[in-house]
């Protein structure tokens, strides 16, 4: 017997432990020491990445929020609390076009968020079935999500351009005389973005909520079939709450994905009409990387932070709260 | 038996290792050093040892072809110098070359637009070039005037021009001739553009397509006719927005009339204006020479040709740009570097009449005044209006202002949204506002 299978066996009888706790007692101090920092180390390459990947920059941006930072120029006025008092004076230019473009971040969530929870789950469902092909259709509804958004922006700007694109001109021959502007004015611009945005990533949620439904015990279905339950109070009293840790997923990564939105518009829209689609994040990169005025960018984001943890926070609570119930 | 150690606790293992970090990473982003540079004392000519030097721009189109291939004769001329040329699209360029710069992995050569000059030279991370020009021999008797001053910057030196490209009327002589107007005589007035429009309109064909959206295409017909109606964007200062004045919102409206009479498509947005002007959609484009005539020069049996802008307001006026050579500033300037980057400067004027084949006016005076600059039909007709070139001031910070305050206002009105005088004024008290902070941003380095 080779000395690894030994130690398997060891352990699968639980005879390992045994002897370690053994030896600990008996006072084996140089083991026990090497034990107490050998987590660490395993934790070490994670926690230094994410130190400086993730904690170092978060600090650093607090740092740079205080300051009147342009990376490039050698003076950095300390300006305190500055940068975010002037987001919450509504005299102020930079406050103004801040929180229009964070109402243009809400309105986008709000819209786009019910689609990409409800269409995927649909999908899902329909993928779950058994029926031939639906490996072919499981891909083809995940397909949009590999493409890049500098892909799906040029893609379907020259769908739903509205003058020389191909939506316009196929709705033409069908007898819609009306020019639509589907990048250019309002509500044609919303639902440009959500409709582009849910073609491009429904494919992810779906995927998600498969693996979730595959995860259900098929034994409720059986027992609620023989008591009698309806298509539709399998869905509501087996499945539904089967998926809710899923659900809670769902929710959460698409309102901060769908908070995040950035390429989409930048591409299709420009932020047009008015600065109605120039989303946060957008604003911010406008800011921060075009203007150089870094700290005032850095003082946005913390301040959309801030709020994504809030709603975050308040998703978690509700779920909870239904579970309970 | 010694005290066992104690493991450190959870806590105090994530502080210290983040305490580490941020400290090292501090030190790393130190304030870059802008304090004033001498350039080593070099003249033109490099004899020594190869070598490579590196040069980033935006030519990502035909016109990167075109640059690289002057490139590699450059080179079969001066075999010890070889450039390496990184293109990348001109917002990404912007963005990454100063971070470039601080981290001290600075190109030695670059390309950028007039218009960003001001805004690099107040940031420190292009250096003053006064006596680099003396000793290459360039200085305003070899330019176009405007052209020359556009690269001076508080009373100092700090680009090169390349070339220059007014905005320009392209004509689509298919269309006129369909439309039984003379196809070789364009119009060049208010009175017969306005015609020549209606004309078109009358037999449904919207001539004009005034781009609604889009930075670039919504602004510049904008800034060229508020100039020509003898208007100013600014003050000489660079303090105050001057474009709500009578002049801008005559500008304005007239723009906006060619929409509301059907002469341009309504919801235009960036390239829509091209690509039906590719499909003989519409008959007239205004646009810069630089991308256009390479571009449309492309397209098989298209019927077009170019020339300077109808004169809708009082005085000539076009906006245009012009891509100027840089030296970015380096940790340590090396004198065998900096020969060599001069020697590629006074080759690339001498020999900018290749670079007319991408489309632009070479901002050389010889080179536009030779004989085989004559030749170039479309080039040297629009050169004409070389006299009446515009450019934005050269303020740092300007393009933002223009970018992200003046030009959405603009398409605001051309989306029918606002009216002309509530949009140019909103724009300008906003723009007051971004002119004194960037004042006061850049005043120190600018002092």
């Amino acid at each position: 017997m080779t000395a690894s299978t030994q130690v398997g066996t060891q352990a699968a009888n639980g005879t390992a432990p045994t002897s370690a706790r053994r030896r600990s007692a008996d006072g084996g101090t140089r083991v026990r020491a090497g034990n107490a920092s050998a987590p660490y180390l395993f934790l070490a390459p994670f926690m230094i990445i994410f130190g400086v990947f993730v904690l170092v920059p978060a600090v650093y941006g607090i740092w740079m929020s205080l300051h009147n930072w342009d990376f490039f120029l050698p003076e950095r006025p300390w300006v305190g609390l500055g940068n975010y008092l002037e987001l919450f004076d509504p005299t102020s230019l930079t406050a103004v076009q801040f929180w229009e473009s964070m109402r243009a971040t809400g309105l986008f969530v709000l819209f786009s968020v019910p689609f990409l929870v409800v269409i995927p789950l649909g999908l899902a469902l329909m993928l779950n079935r058994v029926f031939p092909g639906r490996t072919f259709f499981r891909a083809v509804y995940f397909a949009p999500y590999v493409l890049g958004v500098a892909v799906i922006g040029v893609l379907w700007q020259n769908l739903l351009n509205a003058n020389v694109g191909l939506i316009n001109y196929y709705l033409g021959r069908l007898g819609v005389t009306e020019i639509i502007p589907w990048l250019t004015a309002t509500p044609w611009v919303w639902v440009t973005l959500v409709g582009v945005t849910v073609w491009w990533t429904l494919g992810f949620n779906a995927v998600v909520y498969l693996a979730g439904l595959q995860g259900i015990d098929t034994t409720l279905y059986e027992a609620a079939r023989v008591d009698g339950a309806s298509r539709w109070h399998e869905f509501w009293h087996v499945t539904l709450p089967g998926l809710r840790p899923v659900l809670l997923f769902v929710v959460t990564i698409t309102i901060l994905a769908s908070a995040n939105m950035f390429g989409q518009s930048y591409l299709l829209t420009g932020g047009a009409p008015s600065n109605e689609t120039r989303t946060a994040i957008m604003y911010i990169a406008q800011t921060g990387f075009e203007q150089f005025r870094m700290g005032r960018a850095a003082a946005m984001s913390y301040i959309l932070c801030l709020l994504l943890i809030g709603i975050s926070a308040l998703n978690f609570l509700l779920f909870r709260r239904q579970e309970k119930n | 038996m010694p005290p066992l150690p104690t493991p450190p606790t959870r806590r105090a293992f994530l502080g210290l290792g983040a305490a580490a970090v941020t400290a090292s990473a501090l030190v790393a982003c130190s304030p870059p050093d802008l304090s004033p540079v001498a350039l080593p004392d070099v003249g033109e000519g490099y004899d020594g040892p190869p070598l490579t030097l590196k040069f980033w721009n935006g030519l990502t189109g035909g016109d990167g072809a075109i640059m690289r291939e002057l490139l590699l004769q450059f080179r079969d001329e001066h075999p010890n110098i070889t450039i390496e040329m990184f293109a990348m699209p001109w917002p990404s360029f912007y963005q990454k070359f100063p971070s470039a710069v601080v981290s001290g992995l600075a190109p030695d050569i670059g390309l950028m637009h007039n218009f960003h000059v001001a805004t690099n030279a107040a940031r420190g991370v292009i250096v003053p070039l006064d006596e680099a020009a003396d000793r290459i021999g360039l200085s305003e008797a070899n330019f176009s005037e405007t052209v020359w001053r556009s690269g001076i910057v508080n009373g100092r030196r700090y680009s090169i021009p390349l070339d220059v490209w007014p905005d320009s009327l392209f004509y689509n002589r298919r269309v006129l001739e369909n439309a039984g107007l003379d196809p070789d005589d364009p119009p060049r007035d208010r009175a017969s553009y306005e015609e020549t429009l209606e004309i078109l309109a009358e037999q449904g064909i919207a001539g004009h397509w005034l781009p609604a959206i889009d930075p670039q295409g919504v602004g510049r017909g904008f800034d060229s006719l508020q100039w020509q109606f003898g208007g100013e964007l600014y003050d000489e200062e660079g303090t105050r927005a001057l474009f709500n004045g009578p002049e801008g919102r005559e500008a304005l409206e007239w723009q906006l009339e060619r929409i509301l009479s059907d002469q341009s498509k309504r919801n235009v947005s960036g390239g829509d204006a091209n690509v039906a002007f590719k499909n003989d959609l519409n008959a007239f484009l205004w646009g810069g020479p630089g991308a256009l005539i390479n571009d449309l020069g492309s397209v098989e049996d298209l019927d077009w040709g170019v020339v300077p802008l109808p004169l809708i307001g009082e005085q000539p006026a076009s906006f245009s740009g012009s891509h100027q050579f840089v030296i970015m500033r380096q940790r340590a300037f090396d004198p065998d570097r900096m020969r060599a980057a001069f020697t590629f400067l006074s080759w690339i004027s001498e020999n900018s009449i290749a670079w007319a084949g991408a489309g632009p006016i070479p901002a050389r005076r010889d080179v536009v005044e030779s004989p085989e600059f004559a030749e170039l039909p479309a080039q040297s007709s629009i050169a004409e209006a070389l006299p009446d070139v515009r450019f934005y001031p050269l303020i740092p910070g300007i393009f933002d202002v223009q970018s992200t305050i003046l030009y959405p206002a603009l398409s605001d009105v051309l989306l029918l949204n606002a009216d002309p005088q509530e949009a140019l004024d909103g724009a300008a008290e906003q723009a007051n506002h971004l002119l004194e902070e960037n004042r006061q941003k850049y005043a120190e380095a600018m002092s």
